[in-house]
């Protein structure tokens, strides 16, 4: 073992191409960490900057508490002390908080938002729910973080590191005189490609866990071991068609073209195609189902009659019937029947929601269909998941402001069936509602 | 010359590897082409679709209160361009859906990439994407094998002493590796052509053969290169080593650290910033819905005075809809100060790239390909300032009407008649020639065509100076 290693070393060492290509690798790793530790900084300090925001805008309104206001100067129609109002300066934000290990893979996190103002008319489908500014053209090109160099720029690493292996021996005739020293052809190719299999798991492991050593917050509790697995299993996906292809193949020049060949169909050809397919099959919607669910499927509620809404109302909080202040006579109160459409219209906007979801989870289906054949797509995904950075935990993330607006609206049409007057200590309760849904 | 042109296409063809290569290369990219064509077909027609499905809706509203109606809004949704078959460029990380609607200008939303989980680094495999990563990596290896296979099997001094100059000879092999993808790119381009049954239009014309003077050039520079670099290390396979570490730094490597670099030098506000920043001027200005502020006042004493009146109640039309459309235009000011600045950084960076392309013209190809399909950020950016524009007419129209329509200031339950909802003219978006976003391109093409000179200089000097006795 300690020869072979050392051979390999010589191998390695005597061919100038091959360091620089390590070095370069090497540079494109720390580069890649670099990239996704300013990125979890950046978002980490947008949403240290939004807290303080809001908590500035609650601030002010606990304020007007105090001195007994009941609004901003110059908006007579706001009244703290309705429920309507008070949950609204009650201002709730609902964060996708980045997990740490998303240094290691900044996956799809460019494309979605991360931080939303939850209101009692929130969906999870809101324009405003969307990425940060940035450049098209530039996200098209994709970010250099460390997935881009371990699952894209490794396997051309490894193509600079073995191409020459056995290729050489066949291209000097040294494979007859190789059997008659060697005991096996196929495990003397095994063992070397492993030897660089195991130097490129040192590199790996060096990669991850020394950076996690170095940046603070960072521990192998937060999936550091997990996101190792996933690139170590990676690298052997690699290494065994790297010598799938050595077994097969002529000399030099046939290793490299075959092995570059095999780079593009599974990291270029099949995950373009499956692209393709998943385009043809199911299109992006372009959300109309929510553009008409917010025009005419909003109009149609508010022309329903009044008793009808009423009795849808208590029908979604069955409750609301019991309400002392609710009961249904010609005395009841406009804030209550508004709250009551508003409350039918929530319920109607969720299921157009929910009927989004499904329909992405099915696109998510259908791509999920095709690892078995598409596996650098589904290496992707599953770092994105422990990430976090995926498509899967933004629905989750979508989810969660469904639910968050629900629990707004649910909460303030009770408060306003039971005609509430609401004063600072309630005002605190509505602030409060959200917190413990935070993500993370 | 055309004699060696004819051997290296007869040689290739006795093959039957190279034979089998390039039919799976031409089945791939008619595939690709048909594929990329029925996409972008469907794509078109969802997107026609929903602007009508919209329209119908703004069309069957019914009576309604216009500053309700400006609420409700209209949408705009960006196109696909024919040529989005052959390059998708942003189209996919870009939002499709822009909302217009009163008091705001909104950003384009829900792109592509935002509804699925990941499926490809490289996105779909369009024509683009074959012609831009995989033909060049096949002119690389035919080119290699072509020059190589010559010295390791001793035809070269053959060659040479029939009186076969060397530098005709590789300038041969370079034209007939060339001409083969160049055809390669014809058919392709032929086929997406048929498959799109549409006319073509001077516009399309132009672009056509502008994509295809691009790519050939490209195709030029890596087949000359390649060359040069075999002419130069004729032993082992350093050439070919060289040669794809360049595939590797131009087409992989380079764009994403030119695109960090970029990013880094030209920094876009965050989201959270940007909005504030409008607010804030914002709130300067006057609020629709605000009676106590200064700039109301000044408005309203200037109405007052014009129509002699001591009262908005006394006013023969509605003062709201004038207020609205007061802050509709200073809300307009402010968008062009945040949103200009905005355009203008990300063009800025566009330029950065292109500038950057120096040291790498697969950028410049990048960048001319998006650019003539109608796919690339200018485009994008086009789009969006043109749906701005129209939801400045579109809100006016609705204020005017609040003001003049009839109603009395106050009168918020006051409703327009749906022939006056009828008679706004829908928003039609009409994708630009490329002859006005020409400019746009032109670092491209000074970069593309400086490296077309310099590639042929290497390749003509290297292989004038290299004579029988290294061979």
């Amino acid at each position: 073992m300690k020869k072979l290693i050392y051979f390999e070393w010589l191998h390695f060492s005597r061919n100038t191409a091959r360091p620089i290509a390590i070095l370069l690798f090497l540079l494109a790793s720390l580069f890649g960490c670099y990239n996704g530790f300013k990125s979890y900084q950046e978002r980490t300090n947008e949403i240290e900057a939004i807290d303080n925001r809001k908590w500035e805008t609650i601030a002010e309104a606990e304020g007007w508490f105090d001195e007994g206001k009941t609004g901003p100067a110059g908006r007579p129609w706001v009244d703290i002390n309705t429920p309507f109002w008070s949950m609204w300066y009650a201002t709730h934000y609902l964060i996708q908080e980045p997990k740490s290990i998303m240094i290691f893979n900044l996956g799809q996190s460019e494309h979605f938002g991360y931080y939303k103002r939850v209101t009692m008319w929130t969906t999870a489908f809101d324009d405003d729910l969307t990425a940060e500014i940035s450049n098209p053209e530039l996200v098209q090109l994709g970010s250099l973080d460390f997935t881009f160099v371990w699952f894209y720029l490794m396997p051309l690493l490894l193509i600079v590191l073995t191409y020459s292996t056995k290729g050489l021996e066949q291209d000097l005739g040294f494979i007859p005189l190789l059997k008659v020293q060697i005991p096996s052809l196929h495990i003397w190719l095994l063992q070397r490609i492993l030897t660089t299999g195991f130097g490129l798991l040192i590199l790996l492991s060096a990669l991850i866990f020394i950076p996690a050593l170095l940046i603070s917050g960072l521990s192998f509790s937060n999936g550091l071991i997990n996101i190792w697995s996933v690139y170590g299993l990676y690298l052997v996906l690699w290494l065994a068609l790297v010598y799938l292809i050595m077994r097969f193949s002529k000399g030099q020049a046939d290793q490299a073209l075959k092995m570059i060949g095999i780079w593009l169909v599974f990291t270029v050809a099949i995950p373009g195609l499956v692209n393709q397919y998943v385009l043809l099959k199911k299109p992006a919607s372009l959300m109309m189902d929510m553009i008409e669910a917010g025009r005419e499927g909003q109009a149609e509620i508010y022309d329903r009659p009044e008793d009808e809404i009423l009795i849808e109302a208590q029908r979604i909080i069955p409750g609301l019937s019991k309400l002392e202040a609710a009961q249904y006579d010609s005395l009841m109160k406009q804030p209550m029947i508004n709250g009551a459409y508003r409350l039918v219209l929530t319920e109607y906007m969720s299921k157009i929601s929910d009927a989004i979801i499904k329909e992405q989870l099915a696109r998510n289906q259908m791509i999920a269909s095709s690892y078995w054949f598409n596996p650098v797509t589904g290496f992707h995904n599953w770092a994105n998941n422990l990430t976090q950075t995926g498509h899967t935990s933004n629905l989750d993330f979508r989810r969660n402001i469904k639910k968050g607006g629900e629990a707004l609206q649910y909460r303030l049409v009770v408060d306003e069936w039971k005609d509430k007057k609401v004063d600072k200590a309630s005002f605190e309760t509505y602030v409060q509602l959200l917190e413990p849904q935070k993500h993370e | 010359m055309i004699r060696i042109i004819i051997n290296e296409w007869k040689g290739w063809w006795r093959t039957g590897q190279f034979r089998s290569l390039i039919a799976f290369l031409v089945l791939i990219l008619i595939l690709v082409a048909y594929f990329g064509v029925q996409d972008v077909k469907s794509r078109q027609a969802l997107v026609s679709q929903s602007k009508q499905e919209v329209r119908k809706q703004w069309e069957n509203m019914g009576p309604s209160n216009p500053h309700g109606a400006a609420h409700y809004g209209s949408y705009a949704f960006k196109p696909i361009t024919p040529l989005s078959a052959l390059d998708e460029g942003v189209n996919l990380t870009a939002g499709r859906v822009l909302r217009l609607e009163g008091h705001v200008q909104n950003e384009t939303t829900h792109s592509s990439q935002s509804q699925s989980t990941f499926i490809s680094y490289f996105g779909p495999l369009k024509a683009s994407l074959v012609l831009q990563i995989v033909l060049p990596l096949l002119i690389i290896f035919l080119l290699y094998y072509s020059i190589q296979s010559e010295y390791e099997q001793g035809r070269i001094r053959l060659l040479m002493v029939q009186g076969v100059a060397y530098s005709k000879l590789i300038m041969g092999k370079v034209l007939s590796v060339w001409a083969l993808a160049f055809l390669t790119l014809l058919i392709t381009l032929t086929v997406q052509w048929i498959t799109l049954g549409q006319a073509l239009n001077p516009d399309l014309m132009l672009r056509s053969g502008l994509i295809i003077a691009a790519y050939a050039g490209f195709y030029w520079i890596i087949s000359a290169i390649t060359a040069t670099l075999c002419s130069r290390w004729t032993q082992g396979a350093s050439a070919l080593t060289i040669m794809l570490a360049l595939w590797v730094i131009w087409l992989i490597f380079l764009p994403k650290i030119s695109s960090w670099y970029v990013q880094e030098q030209t920094v876009l506000p965050s989201r959270e910033e940007f909005k504030t920043a409008m607010r804030e001027d914002r709130s300067k200005g006057l609020d629709g819905h605000n009676p106590t502020d200064e700039r109301e006042k000044a408005l309203k004493d200037s109405v007052l005075t014009a129509y002699g009146v001591v009262s908005v109640d006394s006013l023969p039309i509605n003062y709201d809809g004038l207020v609205m459309q007061a802050d509709e235009e200073y809300g307009n000011k402010v968008w062009d100060k945040h949103f200009g600045e905005l355009f203008d950084t990300m063009q800025r960076q566009k330029a950065s790239m292109q500038y950057l392309s120096f040291i790498n013209p697969f950028g410049a190809l990048q960048s001319l390909s998006m650019g003539i399909c109608g796919t690339d950020q200018w485009s994008h950016l086009h789009f969006q300032q043109e749906a701005e524009a129209y939801r400045r007419v579109f809100i006016k129209a609705l204020n005017d009407e609040h003001a003049y329509g009839g109603s009395k200031t106050g009168d918020w339950s006051w409703k327009a008649e749906q022939a006056f909802f009828n008679d706004i003219k829908d928003f039609h978006y009409q994708t630009p020639e490329y002859a006005k976003a020409a400019d746009v391109y032109t670092t491209d093409w000074v970069i593309l065509i400086l490296w077309l000179f310099l590639s042929t200089l290497l390749l003509g000097s290297v292989t004038r100076n290299t004579r029988s006795v290294e061979l």
